[in-house]
C-alpha cells in the first residue's frame, strides 16, 4: 500500500517522558510528549525511538506503533513488551528523560468506508495500532478479537471496549475468555455483519491464520507486520517481508508497511 | 586558534585526485538509499557525495528476510544488492539527486568483469555523477563481490576494465575480509585507480540460540557500526603507510566527528558515514560539524592539513 505523497511529514524529534504506566510484569505503556508527532500519526504509523541516545547500545532504534495520541496535549503513547535490552531500557527510563523520535512511519491504515463493518484481530502487542484505529474511527467498531498468552498480558482491554462494540477475548491458558487462539473466534465473528473488513495485527502466524480465515470466507483483510527495522525510512532495506506474485520481490516493512492488504504477501514464503 | 586562523571559517574542501568535494564527509553505500529517502530529515549542503545504494546491471530481488539484526554495538546485514538495475538508477533515482545540485558517487556490482565494465560505461556522462565505486567487496552475494577483492590478481583486472570504460574518477571498495588489505589496494592502484574507499562490512554470524538458526537468513553477513571501526582505523593507516600517494576514503562505525577525525589522521582525505545514518539521519551533516570543532580547536584553517597527521 502507498499513501506516501508530497505531504510526508516525517521528522527527528524531542519526545520527553511524561508517563510510565505499568500494565502487567512485562508490558508498559509510555505517554511521551512530542507535539509533531502527536499532530501528524495515524493509526498503524509507528514511530522509531532512539533508545540509547548517548551510546552505541543498543545501536539501532526501536518500532513502536502509535498507541494513541492527545493532539491537544502534544503527547503519543507507545505499549511496550519487554523483550531485551532495547524494551528493558524503555521500561525503566526515568521521567522527563527526551528520547529522539522519528515518526511518523510508514504507511497507515486507510480511511475505511463508513458502509462496512469493521472487525479487528489482535495478538499480543499487536493491539497498540488496532486500539488506535478503534479510539480514532468515525464509526465504532463492531467487533474486537483479542488474544495473548494469560490473562495479565491482555492489557488495555478496557479501553478496547470503550471504543468497540464488542470484544471477545482469548488466551492459551484459558485464565480469561475462549482457551485456545484467537483465531479460532474469526469465522464467527463475521456473522451477521455489514460487508465486513478484518484488520489484523500480532504474530506472523497468527495473522497468517487469520488471512487463511478471511480467504476461506472472500473477506477482505488488512494486516500489520512488527519486524526488526533498521532505518525505518525505507533506505536500508533490511526490513522486507516477501511479496506475493511472480518473480520474487521484497516490500518494506517500513515503508511499503507496516499496514498491507493481505493479498500483497507471500504468505507461504513468510 | 592561532592569529592566522582567527575568525577563518575551516576550509572543508577535499581533493582526492581528480575528484574534489565540497566537504570530506560522504554517505556509505546501502546506507543513505538513493538520497530521496533522507528528504527533509539531513542537510545534504553538508555531505561532500552521496554514496548510492550498489546497483547491478539486471534488477536484483535481494535476499530473503530476516536481512538484519542488532549485534553489540553494531549491527549484521546481507541484503543481498537488492536494486532495481542500472537503467532505473539513471532514470528513476539519480534525477533526484541531480537536480538538487548532489554530487553523486555510484557504487556498481558486477558477476563478471564484462559487467563491471558495462556498468561503468552506461554511467559515464550521466547529469550529478562525481565518481564511480566499484564494489568488489559485497559479502552477500553468491558470485561477483568479495570474490573479486579477496585476489588481487582479480582486482586488478576489474579495476583495469573499468578504468577502460569510463572517464569518471574511479573509486574501488576494499574488503577487510583478507589476509593483507595491503596487497589488494596495490592491485587496485595498479589496474588504475584513483581513489580506495575502506573498509566494507566484515564477515560475520550470530546465532539465535532458542531457535538454533542464525538471526540472518542467508547465515553469515557483514558486520557494521562502531564495533568495526577500530579495524578499519588500522586498515585505513596500513595503507595509507604503504601506499601515501593513494586518496582514500575511510568508513566503518563513524557515529561523531571524533571517530571521523582517527580516521584522517590515521589518513584518509575523506571519511564515510554508514550505519550512523540508521540511528541518526543527518548524522553525515552532524559528523562534520564536529570535525570543523576539532580543526578550530588544534588551530587547523582546513581539514585537509589534518589528513595523515598521526604522531608516532
Amino acid at each position: 500500500m502507498d499513501h506516501h505523497g508530497p505531504d510526508r511529514v516525517i521528522a527527528d524529534v524531542p519526545a520527553e517522558l511524561t508517563v510510565t504506566w505499568r500494565l502487567s510484569p512485562i508490558h508498559v505503556a509510555l505517554t511521551f510528549r512530542a507535539p509533531h508527532i502527536a499532530a501528524h500519526a495515524l493509526p498503524g504509523q509507528f514511530v522509531h525511538l532512539r533508545v540509547s541516545p548517548a551510546g552505541t547500545s543498543p545501536l539501532l532504534r526501536r518500532p513502536f506503533s502509535v498507541l494513541g495520541v492527545n493532539r491537544a496535549a502534544g503527547t503519543f503513547r507507545v505499549l511496550v513488551r519487554t523483550i531485551g535490552r532495547g524494551t528493558e531500557l524503555l521500561g525503566e527510563l526515568a521521567p522527563d528523560t527526551e528520547l529522539p523520535a522519528l515518526g511518523p512511519l510508514g504507511t497507515p491504515f486507510p480511511r475505511l468506508d463508513e458502509d462496512r463493518d469493521i472487525v479487528l484481530v489482535a495478538g499480543g502487542v499487536g493491539i497498540a495500532p488496532l486500539l488506535f484505529l478503534a479510539a480514532e474511527s468515525r464509526h465504532k467498531v463492531a467487533r474486537a478479537l483479542y488474544g495473548a498468552g494469560t490473562a495479565e498480558w491482555l492489557v488495555l482491554a478496557d479501553e478496547l471496549a470503550e471504543h468497540c462494540a464488542e470484544v471477545a477475548l482469548a488466551t492459551d491458558d484459558g485464565s480469561a475468555g475462549y482457551h485456545g487462539p484467537v483465531t479460532d473466534l474469526v469465522p464467527a465473528s463475521l456473522d451477521g455483519l455489514r460487508d465486513p473488513i478484518v484488520l489484523a495485527c500480532g504474530p506472523r502466524p497468527m495473522m497468517a491464520v487469520v488471512v487463511d480465515w478471511c480467504r476461506q470466507l472472500g473477506t477482505e483483510c488488512l494486516v500489520s507486520f512488527e519486524a526488526w527495522l533498521g532505518c525505518g525510512l525505507g533506505a536500508c532495506l533490511g526490513c522486507v517481508i516477501p511479496a506475493a506474485g511472480e518473480p520474487r520481490r521484497y516490500v518494506r516493512v517500513c515503508h511499503d508497511g507496516p499496514v498491507f492488504r493481505a493479498d500483497e504477501v507471500d504468505w507461504d514464503a513468510l | 586558534m592561532t592569529d592566522q586562523t582567527a575568525g577563518k571559517p575551516v576550509d572543508t574542501r577535499t581533493v582526492l585526485g581528480p575528484l574534489e568535494l565540497r566537504t570530506p564527509v560522504i554517505t556509505a553505500s546501502g546506507t543513505f538509499g538513493y538520497g530521496q529517502e533522507y528528504a527533509g530529515l539531513a542537510d545534504f549542503s553538508r555531505v561532500g557525495a552521496v554514496t548510492t545504494k550498489g546497483i547491478t546491471l539486471e534488477p536484483r530481488p535481494g535476499n530473503p528476510d530476516p536481512r538484519i539484526c542488532e549485534t553489540p554495538s553494531g549491527m549484521l546485514n546481507a541484503i543481498g544488492l537488492e536494486n532495481p538495475g542500472v537503467e532505473a538508477f539513471v532514470t528513476g533515482k539519480l534525477p533526484w539527486l541531480a537536480e538538487r545540485g548532489v554530487p553523486v558517487i555510484a557504487n556498481i556490482n558486477g558477476i563478471t568483469v564484462e559487467e563491471y565494465a558495462t556498468l561503468a560505461a552506461r554511467l559515464d556522462g550521466c547529469p550529478g555523477l562525481v565518481a564511480v565505486e566499484v564494489n568488489i567487496s559485497c559479502p552477500n552475494v553468491e558470485h561477483g563481490g568479495m570474490e573479486f577483492g579477496r585476489d588481487p590478481t582479480m582486482t586488478e583486472r576489474v579495476v583495469w576494465a573499468v578504468r577502460a570504460a569510463t572517464t569518471l574518477p574511479l573509486v574501488v571498495k576494499l574488503s577487510p575480509n583478507v589476509t593483507s588489505i595491503v596487497d589488494i589496494a596495490r592491485a587496485a592502484v595498479a589496474g588504475g585507480a584513483d581513489i580506495l574507499s575502506l573498509i566494507n562490512t566484515l564477515l560475520g554470524m550470530s546465532i539465535d540460540i532458542a531457535r538454533r538458526r542464525p538471526h540472518i537468513a542467508r547465515g553469515t553477513a557483514g558486520l557494521s557500526g562502531p564495533a568495526i571501526r577500530p579495524v578499519a582505523v588500522r586498515m585505513v593507516w596500513e595503507v595509507h603507510r604503504a601506499l601515501p600517494e593513494a586518496p582514500l576514503i575511510g568508513m566503518g562505525g563513524i557515529m561523531t566527528g571524533a571517530d571521523a577525525i582517527e580516521f584522517i589522521l590515521a589518513g584518509a582525505s575523506a571519511v564515510g558515514v554508514g550505519t550512523a545514518n540508521f540511528v541518526n539521519p543527518n548524522a553525515a551533516g552532524e559528523v562534520l560539524d564536529d570535525m570543523i570543532r576539532y580543526a578550530e580547536r588544534v588551530g587547523a584553517a582546513s581539514i585537509a592539513e589534518l589528513v595523515g597527521a598521526l604522531r608516532l
